[in-house]
């Protein structure tokens, strides 16, 4: 028994570690540095841009116009954390390496975060540019910020993030491919998060869909940390992150299980 | 330890096309009540048309797709509820291009199935390199495998499938749409890991390859087992009948035409190969055919290039099963 713990731990690190390693270069489409250059500097920059000009042509105070530059600087890890987290799977199933995967006794669990461990850096490095333009560029006032809470902030939104691509990316199992739906949560996040005006502003029913989503919490903790709020304040926000991110990562490896089975009982593993 | 390493029972599995709302409309038999064995050691190969059920046995048998009904053990395990011990213990090689990293080297997709496979470090390291001796790839190991051609990466393909060293393999297709070289090097290869014990299930397409490679193989159309047999013994079935063959210039659909209005002849079909018309007339009485064939062709001023007997090949026996 103890024997089969061991190897078990032992084959879901070896699956996870090789799939850390490999998750960059063998399932990313853009992976070469000029397209990772790209989508870490001229990304945030073109989205925060043309948020804050739509902010000022609508008249907006000098401090929602900031409040809408941090909140595009974060929400752009989306591209990295929830759509290219969710093309891992459709990615498989176009270059036909889906089955093989599957056919491997390795731990589900193991494949998917080693896949999307890397893109952890890909979305903390894009948001931090973004804050790097805020202040740069954008006049975004770092005077009073605790830099320890926010890049704790940042981390956590961004494996929270990851979490939810994860979710997103299971979906790719049994439909013909998960980019829809990554694409409609892209700008689902834009809407109901907190990223251009406070979710105070939403219709009340539309409001749950703001605390299912982890970059809600995300953008509250980087707020606050920017406003030099105390451990309690900031806290409480990086609790319900990691809550919610938890939440998230578990419903993703139940869905991944439900979706195999039921992709092996219809048949539409490889159907792309 | 059992005598057979596969064994179906009633295996069955029905397609289901459902419409918007998930009712189904129409239900498509992909396998119908499939009942074989395959024995330890033994190189078994399923032939069969397209849509005859092959992949889909295959992919029951590798726990990739579920049966509708019936039952399936490998290596004496339920394809239903043991799948990881049986993944364990296969190795699967899909035919075509399509399955392999490609903007990774051929090392590295090794390496990461090795991974996979939880195969610890110390050991991959000694056997990727083996591995990849074994299926000629020795020198372009780094290269990407976007570079690789057609037969390379077929060749990698049965690397992958090894890296585990499993006792039992399943190859799909595992030669088609190769060049005549990279098909024999892959036959070469299927022998090689025969000769090393590892039990083998094949399906093809190509009639000399299962003939060529195969202890017993199963006939397979419309989801239905038609034969099962070694390969002289499906050829025994078609005893009765001899293949008269003539090799004539240019068109030779009159003559065709004309050899199927003789007595006896059960098939007339025709190959072009360059400039030339092979016609090929089944019958059993394969010298006076072909005597008639010759006064025709002269008749109508064909060329005859050559002409002969032969005797009936595995394709004959599987063209005749599968048109029954």
């Amino acid at each position: 028994m103890e024997l089969n713990i061991r190897r078990a731990l032992f084959e879901g690190y070896r699956a996870l570690i090789g799939s850390l390693r490999f998750g960059s270069r063998g399932t990313i489409i853009w992976d070469s540095w000029d397209m990772w250059l790209l989508e870490i500097i001229i990304l945030p920059l073109a989205q925060i841009s043309f948020f804050e000009i739509l902010a000022t042509y609508a008249n907006y105070s000098p401090a929602m116009v900031q409040y809408v530059v941090i909140g595009n600087a974060i929400q752009t890890m989306s591209f990295s954390s929830v759509f290219a987290v969710a093309n891992i799977t459709s990615s498989d199933k176009w270059q036909g390496t889906l089955p093989s995967i599957l056919l491997t006794p390795a731990s589900r669990a193991s494949i998917i975060m080693g896949r999307a461990l890397y893109q952890i850096i890909m979305s903390t490095l894009i948001s931090t540019t973004g804050l790097l333009y805020a202040y740069f560029l954008f006049g975004v006032n770092f005077s009073s910020a605790n830099y320890l809470f926010l890049a704790v902030s940042l981390l956590l939104t961004s494996i929270s993030m990851i979490s939810f691509g994860l979710l997103i990316s299971t979906i790719g199992l049994y439909m013909r491919t998960a980019m829809i739906v990554a694409n409609v949560f892209l700008f689902i996040g834009l809407l109901v998060c907190g990223v251009n005006f406070p979710i105070s502003e939403l219709p009340v029913w539309l409001r749950p869909l703001s605390y299912v989503i982890p970059l809600t919490y995300g953008l509250d903790a980087v707020r606050l940390s920017i406003a030099g709020a105390g451990f309690y304040a900031v806290g409480i926000y990086l609790l319900y992150l990691v809550i919610d991110g938890l939440a998230v990562f578990s419903m993703a490896l139940l869905l991944t299980k439900t979706f195999e089975r039921l992709a092996r009982k219809s048949g539409r593993l490889e159907i792309y | 330890m059992p005598e057979n390493c596969v064994e179906t029972s009633l295996l069955h599995r029905e397609y289901a096309n459902k419409d918007f709302f998930g009712r189904v409309k129409s239900t498509v038999t992909a396998l119908h009540e499939l009942d074989i064995s395959v024995k330890y050691g033994e190189l078994f190969g399923i032939i069969g048309p397209n849509g005859a059920g092959k992949t889909t046995t295959i992919k029951i048998l590798s726990t990739l797709l579920l049966p509708t009904s019936g039952t399936a053990r490998v290596l004496g395990m339920d394809v239903t509820r043991d799948l990881y011990r049986i993944r364990k213990n296969i190795g699967i090689v899909f035919g075509g291009e399509r399955g392999l990293y490609n903007r990774v080297t051929g090392f590295q997709n090794l390496m990461y199935f090795s991974d996979l496979y939880g195969v610890p470090p110390s050991v991959s390291r000694k056997k990727v390199p083996e591995l990849i001796e074994m299926v000629g790839l020795t020198g372009r190991e780094n290269d990407k495998v976007e570079k690789y051609s057609r037969g390379m990466k077929q060749r990698l393909h049965i690397a992958r499938a090894l890296v585990h060293d499993p006792p039992l393999l399943f190859l799909d297709e595992p030669t088609i749409g190769l060049d005549p070289a990279g098909s024999r090097d892959i036959r070469q290869i299927i022998n090689d890991l025969k000769k090393a014990g590892k039990s083998i299930i094949l399906t093809t397409h190509y009639m000399f390859e299962a003939d060529e490679l195969c202890d017993r193989i199963a006939v397979i159309s419309k989801g239905r087992l038609v034969a099962l047999d070694m390969p002289s013994g499906l050829k025994k079935q078609v005893k009765d009948i001899t293949l008269a063959e003539v090799h004539v210039y240019g068109d030779a659909t009159p003559l065709i035409e004309s050899l199927k209005s003789i007595e006896n002849v059960s098939r007339v079909f025709s190959d072009m190969t360059g400039d030339r018309t092979i016609v090929r007339i089944q019958t059993p009485d394969g010298s006076d055919v072909l005597e008639q064939a010759k006064s025709a062709a002269s008749r109508l001023n064909l060329k005859i290039i050559e002409s002969s007997v032969k005797e009936p090949t595995l394709e004959d026996a599987y063209l005749r099963m599968v048109e029954e």
